[in-house]
C-alpha cells in the first residue's frame, strides 16, 4: 500500500505552488492587468522617493478600481523593492516580465537602475513609465520607455530666464556635487542654460558627497561678486551652502537658484530662514491650484496623513496614464497595444496639469517657477515679473 | 527548469560572477592578506574592456584578455608598493587604492562618463562563460591545494616568520598571489561591465570590495566551495528576504553575523559538521 502521508518536502512544494498560482477565482472580473511596481522602499535616500511613489500609485489604483473606469479589467499591482541596488532591479525586471507576465512596469526609482533594467522591458515589448528618473537620454533606450518625471533641462532654462527678468542677473557662479549622477547632470543642464542666455560665468566650484564645509568654495565665489549662485546640489548640501553663504555675509541681494533635488521639506528643515527667496523650477508643487491637483493632495493626506511630494504626484499621473492606455486598448494582456495607446495620449488632464508626450516620450508639462518661503517652510508660486 | 532560468537568469549570473570575485579574495585570505583592492582592480578591467569594445571595436574575447592583463599589471604594481605592510595597514592601503581609482574615474569624463556613468554597453557576458570561469577557478584552487605551493600557503597562514626563516621567499609568493588575484578581479570587472549594460564609478567602491571579502569568510576560507557558497548566499539572500521589506537589511546583517560567530569555519563546512555530530550521536 502506498504511503499517503506527505513528506515534508512535498508539503513545501505544494504550498509553494499554491502561493505562485494566480488568485483567479477571487474576483468576478474576467481580465486582470498585471502591472509591475518597482520602487525602492529601502536603500538610503532613494527609499524616500520610492515610498512616496508607491503610495501614490497604490492610491490611484484603488480609486480606479472603485470607479470601475476600466470595465471588466482589474488592475493588479506587483510591488517589489530593489533596495536602490541596480543588480536587484535587473533581477526584478526579469522576474516580473518572464514569470509574473506583467503588461507594464511603473518605475524604477533611480535613473541608474533604469539604464540597466529598462532595456529588458524594451526587448520584451513591455511599456515602462518612470516617475522619478530625470537623467538625460533615458528614454533613448527605446520606444517603450516613457516618463512623467520632468528632466532638469525642461525646467531650468525657464527658472533662469525668470531670474534674469526679475532680478537682472548677469554674472553667475555655479557650485555642484561632482560624484553624484543627479547633481552632475543638473550642473550640465545649468551650464548650458547659462551659456544659452549669454550670461557671464565667473566661477565653477565642486564638492563631494558627504562634504559639510563649503566655506572655501563660497569664499572664492564671494570674491567674484556674482548676481546669482546656481546650485547643483542635493537638499542636504544645498541647505548647508545656503546657511554658510549667509554666515560669510554674502551680498544679500545675491539670488540663489536651485535644482530639482532642492524641492524638499528637508531644505527648509536644515536651512531655516536662509532658504528664503531661493528659486527652483518644478513640474508640480503641493500648493498648485487646479481642481485635479487639490483633489489628489486631499486624498493622499486622508489616506497617508502626510502631504505628497513631487514624486508622489508624478507617480500618481503615471498610474492614471497606464490605466487610460489599458482602457483605450481594451486588453489586459497585449502590452504592445497598450504601448501604442499610451503613446497616442495627447491631452491628459493630470495632477501636473494638461500634458502629452514629447517625441522623446517625456511628459510635456509646463514648468512652474517656485520661490522658497523660509518662514512658512514651503515653496510657493513665484510672483509674476 | 528553463522557465526558472528565464525568471532568475540575472540572479544566477550575479551568483557566478560574485563567486569568481570571491575566489580572488580567497587566494589572499589564505596567506593572511585582507585586500580591499578588488573594487579598484575591477574598475580598471571594466573601463578598459568597455573602451576596447565600444570605441575600438574589439571583439569580446581579446577585450577580456586585455582586462585580465591590466588587472594583473595593476595588482603587481600595487603589490610591490603595499605588500610590505601588514594587517590593518595593508587593508587600509588597498582601500586607498580603490578610492583613488574611483575618484579618478569620477573625473575622467571622456572615458568613464564621470558620475553619470556609461550606458548602452553591449551585453556580451553569457551564463556559460561565467560557469566555465568558475569551474576553472575551482579547479585551480583545488590543484593549488594539492601542490607544494599549497603547503607553503598553509604554512604562511600558520606562521609567516617561520616560513621565511626556513628560507622560503614569502614576499615573492604573496606578490604572485596578489597578481593572480588582480587578474581575476580585472576579468571579473570586464564581465560585470558587459552583464548589466550600465556602469558608474560608484559600482566599484568600498562596498564592492567588502562583498568580495565577506563571501569567502562567510562560506569558509579553507573550504573548496566556501567562496561559491558564500557568494551565492550573499546574492540570493536579498531576493529571498524581499518579502520582509524594511527588515531585509537587518536580516542580511544578522545572518552574516551569526554565521561568522557560530560557524567560524564557514557555512560550507556545515554538512561535514552535521555529519560528524550525527555520527557521534
Amino acid at each position: 500500500m502506498p504511503d499517503l502521508r506527505l513528506s515534508r518536502r512535498r508539503v513545501l512544494a505544494l504550498s509553494a505552488v499554491a502561493t505562485l498560482l494566480p488568485r483567479s477565482g477571487l474576483g468576478q472580473t474576467s481580465k486582470v492587468a498585471r502591472i509591475g511596481l518597482v520602487q525602492s522602499t529601502t536603500g538610503g535616500s532613494a527609499a524616500l522617493y520610492g515610498t512616496e511613489q508607491k503610495q501614490a500609485i497604490e492610491l490611484a489604483f484603488n480609486e480606479i478600481t472603485k470607479a470601475r473606469t476600466l470595465g471588466d479589467i482589474a488592475l493588479q499591482a506587483f510591488h517589489a523593492d530593489d533596495g536602490a541596488d541596480r543588480g536587484q532591479t535587473v533581477n526584478i525586471f526579469q522576474r516580473l516580465i518572464r514569470q509574473d507576465k506583467v503588461v507594464a512596469i511603473l518605475g524604477p526609482t533611480l535613473s541608474n537602475s533604469a539604464f540597466a533594467a529598462d532595456p529588458l522591458a524594451q526587448q520584451a515589448g513591455i511599456p515602462v513609465i518612470a516617475s522619478s528618473n530625470t537623467a538625460p537620454n533615458l528614454t533613448k533606450i527605446g520606444d517603450f520607455i516613457f516618463r512623467t518625471s520632468v528632466p532638469e533641462d525642461q525646467v531650468f532654462p525657464t527658472v533662469l530666464a525668470y531670474g534674469v527678468r526679475k532680478h537682472g542677473v548677469k554674472r553667475v557662479a555655479l557650485i555642484y556635487g561632482i560624484d553624484d549622477a543627479l547633481t552632475r547632470s543638473a550642473h550640465d543642464v545649468q551650464k548650458k542654460a547659462v551659456d544659452a542666455l549669454g550670461l557671464e560665468s565667473v566661477g565653477i566650484e565642486t564638492y563631494q558627497r558627504g562634504d559639510v564645509d563649503f566655506s572655501a568654495q563660497l569664499t572664492k565665489i564671494k570674491a567674484q561678486k556674482p548676481d546669482a549662485i546656481i546650485l547643483g546640489a542635493l537638499a542636504e548640501e544645498g541647505a548647508a551652502i545656503l546657511r554658510q553663504a549667509r554666515q560669510l555675509n554674502l551680498d544679500p541681494k545675491t539670488v540663489f537658484i536651485g535644482c530639482n533635488a532642492n524641492i524638499s521639506a528637508k531644505l527648509f528643515e536644515l536651512a531655516g530662514p536662509a532658504a528664503d527667496g531661493i528659486l527652483v523650477g518644478a513640474s508640480w508643487f503641493a500648493g498648485y491650484d487646479t481642481p485635479r491637483s487639490k483633489a489628489f493632495v486631499e486624498a493622499y493626506r486622508k489616506r497617508y496623513g502626510t502631504t505628497p511630494d513631487i514624486y508622489a504626484a508624478q507617480g500618481y499621473d503615471a498610474a492614471y496614464l497606464i490605466a487610460e492606455a489599458i482602457r483605450r486598448a481594451g486588453t489586459a494582456t497585449d502590452s504592445r497595444a497598450i504601448r501604442d495607446k499610451l503613446a497616442g495620449i495627447t491631452d491628459f488632464e493630470g495632477v501636473l496639469g494638461r500634458f502629452g508626450w514629447s517625441p522623446e516620450r517625456d511628459a510635456t508639462v509646463t514648468p512652474k517657477v517656485l520661490i522658497g518661503d523660509g518662514q512658512a517652510k514651503v515653496f510657493a508660486a513665484a510672483p509674476a515679473v | 527548469m528553463s522557465d526558472l532560468y528565464a525568471a532568475y537568469e540575472n540572479v544566477i549570473d550575479l551568483c557566478l560572477l560574485n563567486a569568481v570575485l570571491a575566489f580572488s579574495c580567497l587566494l589572499l585570505l589564505r596567506v593572511n592578506l585582507l585586500s580591499l583592492a578588488t573594487g579598484g582592480l575591477m574598475a580598471i578591467g571594466a573601463y578598459l574592456s568597455i573602451w576596447l569594445t565600444m570605441r575600438e571595436g574589439w571583439p569580446f574575447g581579446p577585450a577580456l584578455l586585455a582586462a585580465t592583463g591590466a588587472g594583473a599589471l595593476a595588482a603587481a604594481g600595487l603589490g610591490t608598493l603595499v605588500l610590505r605592510l601588514r594587517g590593518d595597514y595593508f587593508a587600509m592601503a588597498t582601500l586607498a587604492f580603490t578610492e583613488v581609482v574611483r575618484i579618478l574615474a569620477l573625473n575622467a569624463d571622456p572615458v568613464t562618463g564621470g558620475a553619470l556613468g556609461i550606458f548602452g554597453i553591449p551585453k556580451y557576458t553569457q551564463t556559460w562563460q561565467l560557469l566555465a570561469l568558475l569551474a576553472l577557478a575551482i579547479y585551480l584552487v583545488w590543484a593549488l591545494r594539492r601542490s607544494s605551493l599549497g603547503d607553503r600557503m598553509r604554512a604562511i597562514a600558520e606562521d609567516e616568520l617561520a616560513v621565511a626563516a626556513a628560507g622560503h621567499d614569502v614576499a615573492r609568493l604573496q606578490l604572485g598571489l596578489f597578481t593572480a588575484s588582480g587578474a581575476i578581479a580585472g576579468l571579473g570587472g570586464a564581465l560585470a561591465a558587459h552583464l548589466n549594460l550600465f556602469v558608474a564609478p560608484s559600482d566599484f567602491g568600498f562596498l564592492r570590495s567588502m562583498d568580495a571579502v565577506i563571501a569567502p569568510v562567510l562560506g569558509g576560507v579553507w573550504n573548496l566551495f566556501g567562496a561559491v557558497v558564500g557568494a551565492a548566499i550573499l546574492t540570493v539572500l536579498p531576493e529571498v528576504l524581499r518579502f520582509s521589506a524594511q527588515l531585509r537589511e537587518i536580516l542580511i546583517g544578522a545572518v552574516t553575523l551569526l554565521a561568522v560567530l557560530f560557524l567560524p569555519t564557514g557555512i560550507a563546512s556545515l554538512p561535514r559538521l552535521l555529519l560528524r555530530r550525527g555520527r557521534l550521536a
